[in-house]
């Protein structure tokens, strides 16, 4: 045991133990992450500390600048209601769509790419097509069109903005995959006689979980991004709630009275965003082969 | 080449035709009618409302008329704006957003080359890391937060622009807009400049014609920049599709009468022949571009254009 111990050296290695390595050294995404984890923590609790409600309305604040007496800290907006809670509620709900639309997207694009690499030929290049052909067309505003059909609902707004961010996923898995394929343990593992279902769960997919982090982590921003457009067009989240796009969009229709409306949640969904994709260059350099 | 040119865009006449079936029956089949939420109707008056619009229809026959007027040019009639068809709705603002998306395409080629050519070039001075800085906020903020900022800083504090509005051929309602759309596009291309121009001055063919002699002017612009211009091509068709929807959020903040805008208020008050255009009118345009930037880029790249040849013959 020991004899192993002296010939690969002191330094354990690992392809996690490398990223976390290399990760430790990249200051700026360390620094996102902690931000992200701050803003998270706040938005969570924000809500509780504060003496106000999301839609309560303050008739002797209107429009009123941020201060600390009156409780409002970051200020009113048009009809009295408290921005502070108003920003972390938005925060909670971009943050919440973010991470739910890319987990959809990561579902669909990790199973649909390892399908079409795995099984290759014509079936993939039929998959593949079909990715292309959704890739040509103009997804924001089909995600549009199903906003305006199913009525802005809060769960529908959840899947079809998940459902529009997939492919660039499923065009890396494939990628990774058909790599794959020719490696010694997948057809170790096939003369074995494993069953399809389970090679492609137990020996690819955790294979080409690397490229998929890194990925799944710049995808947040984008559905986040995508979530504030549609409201920010009065078409996502609807009244009294707001995710951040909408209280943009209130702020910017205040920006000369009230410039607190438009520079605190624009300025948090900024914050969001650059952490958001600090980190996933971070975790790229880290984790990403490619890249070494 | 032109073999070429004409067989991809043919292969664009079925996706076209897919997206406009797609649109077509989510619209139709969603729940809830375009005329749901007025007072409520008496029967006779509905049937005779849907009529009139020729609702009353089978589906098949439906779109096949949809399809066939769109064939004549006709989006049908829309909901909303009772005295307008979508077609005159599409013919007002179409021009507007393509003159905002065009200008803002072309600052954001040029700019972007310039700035990413400059940092590749000053690799070890200040101004690689001081452009590419900027760059990446400039690439990640986003546009609807970045705009209404330009409005107050420019608009309202500076007061050097106007802040919103549309006059008919006034240079200065332009130029906001423009800039707005452009710059995460700028960004975006300032980085792709730089990284394969680097990448191109490190390969062995401008060893040579520096080895042989030439002049460095002469090396960057005439072997170094061509290839190194392909990425950049290659992200033309998505930079359009990104004009297009960053256009949307240009022309309802800034007041501009463009199709972006009618395309929101339909949106807004379910106007269904209005959306279902739009869709199409963006999707034609989204599929032409990218088309275009791939034409560009097989035209540029003398591996792609010498198997064109190939395949032509």
């Amino acid at each position: 045991m020991n004899a192993v111990a002296a010939v690969t050296g002191p330094v354990e290695r690992g392809l996690w133990r490398d990223a976390w390595r290399t990760l430790r050294t990249r200051r700026t995404a360390l620094a996102a992450a902690f931000t992200l984890l701050l803003i998270a923590a706040l938005a969570a609790l924000g809500p509780y500390l504060s003496p106000h409600r999301f839609d309560a309305l303050d008739y002797t604040h209107i429009l009123a600048g941020p201060a600390l007496e009156s409780g409002h800290w970051f200020g009113t907006d048009d009809l009295g209601r408290d921005l502070f809670v108003r920003s972390m509620l938005g925060l909670r709900i971009s943050l919440a769509i973010g991470l739910i639309a890319t987990a959809i997207s990561v579902l669909i694009g990790v199973s649909y790419g390892a399908v079409a690499g795995y099984l290759g030929g014509r079936v993939d290049e039929l998959m593949m097509r079909a990715v292309d052909l959704l890739f040509a067309m103009p997804q924001f505003f089909f995600v549009l069109l199903l906003a305006v059909v199913f009525d802005q609902n809060l769960i529908v707004l959840f899947v079809t903005i998940g459902a529009f961010g997939w492919l660039v996923m499923a065009r890396i898995v494939r990628g990774q995959t058909l790599s794959l394929m020719h490696r010694e343990f997948i057809e170790a593992a096939i003369a074995c006689g494993v069953s399809t279902p389970r090679i492609l769960a137990r020996h690819i997919v955790p294979n080409v979980l690397g490229p998929v982090i890194v990925y799944a982590t710049l995808t947040i921003p984008q559905m986040i991004l995508l979530e504030s457009l549609l409201s920010f067009l009065g078409l996502g989240v609807r009244e009294p709630l707001a995710s951040l796009g909408g209280l943009v969009a209130d702020g910017a229709a205040h920006m000369q009275a009230a410039p607190w409306m438009l520079l605190i949640p624009g300025g948090f969904l900024s914050l969001v965003l650059l952490a958001f994709n600090f980190v996933g260059d971070g975790l790229r350099d880290a984790l990403d082969p490619r890249e070494r | 080449m032109l073999r070429y040119a004409a067989s991809r865009l043919l292969g664009i006449v079925p996706t076209l035709f897919l997206v406009i079936t797609f649109a077509f029956f989510v619209v139709r089949l969603a729940p809830g009618g375009p005329f749901d939420q007025q007072m409520t109707l008496s029967p006779e008056i509905r049937a005779n409302l849907e009529a009139a619009y020729g609702l009353d229809a089978p589906m098949w026959t439906q779109y096949g008329r949809y399809l066939k007027g769109l064939l004549h040019g006709d989006f049908g009639p829309s909901f909303r704006y009772r005295d307008f068809t979508v077609t005159e709705l599409i013919r007002r603002g179409l021009p507007v957003s393509l003159t905002i998306g065009f200008l803002a395409l072309v600052l954001a080629v040029t700019g972007g080359i310039a700035a990413g050519c400059v940092a590749a070039l000053h690799r070890d001075r200040w101004i690689d890391p001081f452009v590419m800085g900027v760059a990446v906020i400039g690439m990640i903020l986003p546009l609807l937060v970045v705009a209404p900022l330009l409005q107050l800083i420019f608009g309202i504090v500076l007061g050097w622009l106007p802040v919103s509005g549309w006059r008919a051929g006034a240079l200065d309602d332009v130029v906001l807009p423009a800039v707005t759309l452009a710059l995460p596009l700028l960004a975006y291309i300032a980085r792709l400049m730089r990284g394969s121009m680097l990448e191109v001055l490190a390969s062995n063919f401008i060893r040579t014609a520096r080895a042989k002699g030439l002049p460095w002017r002469r090396v960057i612009l005439r072997h170094a920049l061509p290839p190194a211009l392909l990425p950049v091509v290659s992200y033309l068709g998505p930079a359009s599709a990104m004009v297009l929807t960053g256009s949307l959020v240009v022309e309802s903040l800034f007041g501009l009468p463009g199709s972006g805008r009618y395309l929101i208020e339909g949106a807004l008050n379910r106007d269904y022949t209005l959306v279902l255009g739009m869709t199409v009118v963006v999707a034609t345009l989204t599929l032409g571009l990218n088309l275009l930037a791939d034409l560009i880029y097989a035209w540029l790249d003398p591996r792609v254009r010498h198997a064109v040849h190939k395949q032509g013959r």
